[in-house]
C-alpha cells in the first residue's frame, strides 16, 4: 500500500464514525468516494460525467437529496457534494459500444438474386404451357407498374416498421396487391386499345404485377424462405417439363405449377391479414410524398427495362438472342445486393473510424470503387461468356444487346447506391434527364430516317443510360463521401 | 386571455401525470381560451385526450418525421454559417449562454425567411462541428487527457440530433398573449420565437427537472464524451434560456427550486404551484384485499425504475409468501424493450403468479384500492399525481426520496432511498403486517392532501400567476410617457369623481 494510501485509510478510519459537520474537506471527500465506490455503476457513471450537474443527477438518483448530503457527508448540498467529486475524482472515460453497423452482404445474397430471377423462366412456360399469343407490351407493362407499386409500398412499410406500426402492415400488404393488380389491368387494358393485344395479354400482365407485388411483400418481411417454397411448384414444373429428367409433365402441366406459384405467394405474402388487428396507416403528407417519388423511381426503371424489351423484341431472331443477353443481368442480380449491403456496412463502419472528413472520404471512395468494380467486373465476365455463346449460335444482335443490358445495369446499381444513401431527388431528377436523353436521340432518329429502327432505339437506350451512368458518378463523388449519406 | 400552452411529449397525445395536469388545467381554467402546441416524436399522432371546448387549436410540432422538403438548403449561405458556428462555440464553452442564445436568434429569424429544417445538414455542418467537438474535453479534471478521439460518426450523430431539435425554433412562434410552457426543455424554443418576436410572456411550469432527465438519457454506456458533452450542454443552455425569460416560474415542488436555481433562475421570479387533485373524485374504501398486495402505478419506462419495484417485491413475497404486486399503466413503444426486461426479470425471480402487469385502467381509484399499499419507485419525479392520487384515496403509501416526492408525503407517508429494494421492502413490509399502523398513514394522508393538495388551490395560483404576469408585460410594454399623468388632468379626474 503506498504512502498517499496508507494515509487516507488512516483518515477514514478516524472520521467514518464522526459527525459530518466536523469532518474537514479531505475526510468529506474520502467519505463520499467511499460511499460512490460501493456502487460500482455509479462510480464509473460519475468519473466519466460530462460536468458536475451530471454528478448531482446521479447522486440524486441514488438517493443523495441535499438533505442527505448535510446529514451524512457534511457538504452543503448535492451540488457542492457533486462539484467535489468533480475536482477531486479523476475523469475516466466509459467507451460506449461501437455504433451499430448495417450487416454487410455475402453469397447468401447471389441466392436472393436467384428469388428475383428464377421468375424470368416462368413467363416462357406459361406461354408455351397455355399456348398463349402474348404482346411485345406484356413484360414492359407488367414490370413497369409493379415495380413502381412495389418501391412505394416498400416504403410505407419502412416507414411503419420504423414506427413498430405492426396494425397497419396486413393492411399494406393487401392493399399493395390489389392496388398493383388492378392498376396492371388498367395499364395492360390501355396497352391492348392502343397497341392492340389480347385479353390474355392483359390477364398475364396482371398476374406478373401480383406477383412481383408478393414477393416484394414477402422480401420486405424477410421470408425469402417462404419465397423460395411458393416458387417451388413453378421451378419443379418447369425443370420437369423440360423432359430430361426420368420423370417429366406435359407443358401445359407446368404452366398450371407457375400459376399455383402465383397464387401461393399472393396468399402468403397476405398470411398476416386475418390475424393482425387492422388499422388504415397513419402516413403523414411528407411520408406520402416520399412514397410518390419511389413510385417514380421504380416506374422509371421499370419505363426503361421496358424500353429495352420493347426495341429488342422488335431485332430479327431478337427472342433467342435476349434470352442469352439478358443473363448476365439476371445472374448478377443477387451480387448486386450483395454489394450494395457490403458497400453500405463498410461505409458506416467508416464514420467511427475516422477523425476528419478527408479521411472518411478516402474509405468511402475506396468501398465504393470496390462495390461497383465487383459488379463491373462480374457484369463484363458474364457478357464475354454471353458473347461467346452468341457467337457460338450465330446470333450477331447479342453484342449490342448485351451493351444495352450491361448499361442498364451498371445504371440500376449506381441509382440504388445513391438512393438508399438518402439522395433519391437526385436520382430522379438523372432518371428525369436519362429519359430526355433517350426522347431527343429517338426524335433525331426519326428526323434523321423517317422511322426508327429497333436496333437505333437500342443505341439511343445505351446512349441515354450512358448520360445517367456518367451523372451518377459525377454526384457520387460527393454524395457517397458525405457523412450524413449514411445516418 | 389567449394561452398558449406548449408542451413535449405529452398532451394531448400520451397519458401520464404532465398530460393530467394540462387537461385540469385546461378544463379548470375555462374563462381562458387555450391554443396547445404539442412537440410530438413522429408526425404519426393520435390524440387520445377528449379537447375540452375552450381549446382553440392544437398545432403538432414533429422533431423526428419527415419534416418538409428543403427547398433552399441554404448551403452557402453566410448567415446560416454564421449561426452555426456561433451555436457550436457556444456548446463548446460552459460559460457560453448568452452566445447560445443569440446564436438561436439568429436561427430563428433565418427561418422567418426560408425554410430551415434539414439546413444544416450539410459536410460543411460536420467540419464545424468536429472542430468545436476536439476542443470540448474536460480540461478542469485529472486525467482529462483521457477522453476518446472525436469521430465523424459523434459529429454527424450531434448534428443529426441538432437539426431536429431546433424544429421548434423554426415553427411560426405562438401567437398569444401568454405562453406557459409545461417543462423547461424544447418547447422554451417556441417561446423564445414568441418572446423575441411579440414580447409574448413565459410562465414555466416544471414538473420532473426537464435537465436533470437529460442527464440520464445521454448515459455514458450509450453516447461517446464528446457527444454528451455537446449535446447535454445544449440542454443545460437552452433551460438557462427559459428561465431568463419567464415572466413567472412555477415548479411543482420545492426541491425543484434548487435546479432552478443553480441553473440561473431568478429566486423572485420562482413560485412553488403543488399539483392538485379533485378529492370529491378520489374516494377512500372501508374494504381491502384479502392478499396483503401492493399497488404500482406509472407509466412503465426506466425513470419509474420498475426494476428495483420487482426486486423489492421479490424480498416482500419472501417475507409474506401470499403477498401480490399489481402493477397498472401502460408501455410507450420507446419503452417496450425496457417492459420485457422488466418481465424477463420478475420471470427470473418467479414472481408471474403474483407480480402481474395489469396494463392500463379505466378507474385509477379502483385501481389504487386493490391493494394495501401504493408504492412509487422512481429515480425522478416532480410531484407525482400517482402519489397525492392515492394519499386522496385513502391509501397508505411508500416511496423514493426524489423530486418533491418528500414535500408530497410530508408525515403521511415512508420515504425511502431511491435504488435500494432493501429499504423499499422493509417499508413495505412494515405497513402491510401492521394494519393500524397503515390505517394511520392512510388516514393522514387523505387529510394532508385534503389541507394542502386540492385542485380548486392549485387552480386558483395559476389563475393568479397568469393575471400577474400578463399584467406585468402589458405595463412594461406601455410606453413611460403615457403613465406620467399631467397634475391638472389628475384634478380634475378627482372633482369629477
Amino acid at each position: 500500500m503506498g504512502e498517499v494510501d496508507r494515509e487516507r485509510s488512516e483518515r477514514s478510519e478516524r472520521s467514518a464514525a464522526r459527525p459530518s459537520h466536523e469532518l474537514t474537506g479531505p475526510e468529506r471527500l474520502d467519505r463520499i468516494t467511499s460511499w460512490l465506490s460501493d456502487d460500482p455503476a455509479l462510480s464509473v457513471a460519475c468519473a466519466a460525467a460530462v460536468d458536475p450537474v451530471e454528478i448531482a443527477a446521479r447522486l440524486e438518483s441514488h438517493g443523495v437529496s441535499s438533505q442527505v448530503a448535510v446529514d451524512t457527508f457534511g457538504y452543503a448540498d448535492v451540488f457542492s457534494t457533486a462539484e467535489a467529486v468533480y475536482r477531486q475524482v479523476p475523469f475516466h472515460d466509459v467507451v460506449p459500444p461501437p455504433p451499430s453497423v448495417p450487416a454487410g452482404g455475402g453469397p447468401v445474397d447471389l441466392l436472393r438474386g436467384a428469388l428475383y430471377a428464377l421468375p424470368a423462366l416462368f413467363l416462357p412456360v406459361v406461354v408455351t404451357g397455355f399456348g398463349l399469343r402474348l404482346s411485345w407490351w406484356v413484360l414492359p407493362v407488367g414490370l413497369t407498374v409493379a415495380w413502381g407499386t412495389s418501391q412505394a409500398a416498400a416504403t410505407c412499410a419502412w416507414t411503419l416498421l420504423g414506427r413498430k406500426d405492426s396494425r397497419s402492415d396486413a393492411l399494406v400488404a393487401l392493399g399493395t396487391l390489389l392496388v398493383t393488380g388492378l392498376a396492371c389491368l388498367a395499364a395492360a387494358g390501355v396497352a391492348a386499345w392502343a397497341l392492340g393485344g389480347s385479353a390474355s395479354s392483359v390477364l398475364t400482365v396482371a398476374a406478373i404485377g401480383v406477383y412481383v407485388a408478393a414477393s416484394a411483400i414477402m422480401v420486405f418481411q424477410q421470408s425469402e424462405l417462404l419465397l423460395a417454397l411458393c416458387m417451388a411448384p413453378a421451378a419443379v414444373g418447369s425443370v420437369l417439363a423440360l423432359g430430361h429428367l426420368p420423370v417429366a409433365v406435359g407443358r401445359s402441366a407446368a404452366a398450371w405449377c407457375v400459376v399455383a406459384t402465383v397464387g401461393l405467394a399472393a396468399v402468403a405474402a397476405n398470411r398476416h391479414v386475418p390475424t393482425r388487428r387492422w388499422r388504415l396507416p397513419g402516413l403523414a403528407r411528407s411520408e406520402w410524398v416520399q412514397a410518390t417519388k419511389f413510385l417514380a423511381y421504380g416506374t422509371s426503371c421499370g419505363l426503361l427495362l421496358g424500353t429495352l424489351i420493347g426495341f429488342a423484341s422488335g431485332v430479327d431472331g431478337s427472342a433467342r438472342a435476349l434470352s442469352i443477353a439478358v443473363w448476365p443481368l439476371l445472374l448478377t442480380l443477387g451480387l448486386m445486393e450483395w454489394q450494395l449491403r457490403s458497400f453500405r456496412s463498410r461505409a458506416t463502419a467508416a464514420l467511427s473510424a475516422s477523425y476528419d472528413l478527408d479521411d472518411f472520404g478516402r474509405r468511402v471512395g475506396r468501398a465504393f470503387r470496390r462495390s461497383i468494380g465487383l459488379y463491373v467486373g462480374a457484369l463484363a465476365l458474364l457478357s464475354v461468356v454471353c458473347l461467346i455463346v452468341g457467337r457460338l449460335h450465330h446470333l450477331p444482335e447479342v453484342p449490342l444487346l448485351l451493351a444495352s443490358v450491361g448499361m442498364l445495369g451498371i445504371a440500376y446499381f449506381m441509382a440504388l447506391l445513391l438512393a438508399c444513401s438518402g439522395r433519391l431527388n437526385l436520382v430522379l431528377r438523372c432518371w428525369a434527364a436519362t429519359f430526355a436523353v433517350l426522347v431527343v436521340a429517338l426524335v433525331v432518329d426519326q428526323q434523321l430516317r423517317g422511322h426508327i429502327a429497333p436496333r437505333d432505339g437500342l443505341l439511343s437506350l445505351i446512349v441515354a443510360t450512358g448520360t445517367a451512368i456518367v451523372s451518377f458518378l459525377v454526384m457520387a463523388r460527393s454524395v457517397l463521401a458525405s457523412p450524413l449519406s449514411y445516418r | 386571455m389567449d394561452i398558449a400552452l406548449l408542451t413535449e411529449a405529452t398532451y394531448p397525445h400520451q397519458a401520464g401525470g404532465v398530460s393530467v395536469w394540462c387537461d385540469q388545467l385546461i378544463r379548470g381554467l375555462d374563462a381562458h381560451r387555450f391554443t396547445v402546441h404539442a412537440i410530438t416524436a413522429g408526425d404519426d399522432n393520435e390524440v387520445i385526450w377528449d379537447i375540452p371546448d375552450n381549446v382553440v387549436d392544437v398545432h403538432v410540432v414533429p422533431l423526428w418525421g419527415a419534416g418538409p422538403e428543403v427547398k433552399h438548403p441554404l448551403h452557402h449561405s453566410v448567415e446560416l454559417r454564421s449561426a452555426f458556428v456561433s451555436l457550436a462555440q457556444a456548446l463548446a464553452r460552459a460559460d457560453g449562454e448568452a452566445q447560445f442564445l443569440d446564436a438561436l436568434h439568429q436561427l430563428h429569424q433565418l427561418a422567418r425567411q426560408v425554410p430551415m429544417v434539414g439546413a444544416l445538414r450539410t459536410r460543411e455542418s460536420i467540419e464545424v462541428l468536429l472542430g468545436t467537438m476536439q476542443d470540448a474535453t474536460p480540461g478542469d479534471r485529472e486525467f482529462a487527457a483521457d477522453v476518446g478521439p472525436v469521430t465523424v460518426h459523434d459529429a454527424s450523430q450531434v448534428l443529426d440530433h441538432l437539426d431536429h431539435l431546433l424544429r421548434p425554433l423554426y415553427v411560426p412562434p405562438p401567437r398569444a398573449d401568454l405562453c406557459h410552457a409545461s417543462a423547461n426543455g424544447l418547447s422554451i424554443l417556441m417561446a423564445l420565437g414568441s418572446h423575441w418576436d411579440d414580447g409574448t410572456p413565459l410562465v414555466l411550469s416544471e414538473h420532473g427537472i426537464y435537465l436533470r432527465e437529460r442527464y440520464f438519457s445521454y448515459a455514458p454506456d450509450r453516447f461517446s464524451f464528446a457527444v454528451r458533452s455537446l449535446m447535454l450542454r445544449f440542454y443545460k443552455h437552452l433551460a438557462w434560456a427559459g428561465y431568463q425569460i419567464a415572466g413567472s416560474i412555477a415548479p411543482v415542488c420545492d426541491y425543484n427550486r434548487r435546479w432552478q436555481e443553480a441553473n440561473g433562475a431568478d429566486p423572485e421570479r420562482i413560485r412553488t404551484i403543488y399539483n392538485g387533485v379533485d378529492t370529491d373524485h378520489f374516494t377512500v374504501t372501508t374494504t381491502e384485499p384479502e392478499e396483503p398486495t401492493l399497488v404500482w402505478m406509472g407509466r412503465i419506462g426506466p425513470l419509474k425504475d420498475v426494476e428495483t419495484l420487482i426486486e423489492a417485491f421479490a424480498l416482500v413475497h419472501e417475507a409474506l409468501p401470499a403477498a401480490r404486486l399489481r402493477m397498472y399503466g401502460g408501455v410507450s413503444e420507446e419503452n417496450a424493450a425496457y417492459f420485457d426486461r422488466c418481465v424477463a426479470l420478475r420471470d427470473r425471480l418467479g414472481l408471474e403468479e403474483c407480480a402481474t402487469f395489469e396494463g392500463q385502467t379505466d378507474s385509477v381509484v379502483e385501481a389504487y384500492h386493490t391493494g394495501h399499499v401504493v408504492v412509487l419507485t422512481s429515480i425522478s419525479e416532480g410531484f407525482p399525481y400517482s402519489l397525492i392520487e392515492a394519499m386522496a384515496s385513502g391509501m397508505a403509501t411508500v416511496a423514493t426520496d426524489v423530486g418533491g416526492v418528500a414535500e408530497a408525503t410530508g408525515d403521511a407517508g415512508l420515504i425511502v432511498p431511491p435504488q435500494s429494494p432493501r429499504h423499499m421492502a422493509r417499508a413495505c413490509l412494515s405497513l402491510l403486517t401492521n394494519d393500524g399502523f397503515r390505517r394511520w398513514i392512510a388516514k393522514a394522508a387523505r387529510a394532508r392532501v385534503l389541507a394542502k393538495f386540492t385542485l380548486e388551490q392549485n387552480l386558483a395560483e395559476y389563475g393568479d400567476v397568469y393575471r400577474t404576469v400578463f399584467d406585468r408585460s402589458i405595463a412594461a410594454r406601455i410606453p413611460a410617457v403615457l403613465v406620467e399623468v399631467p397634475a391638472e388632468a389628475d384634478e380634475m379626474l378627482s372633482a369629477a369623481s
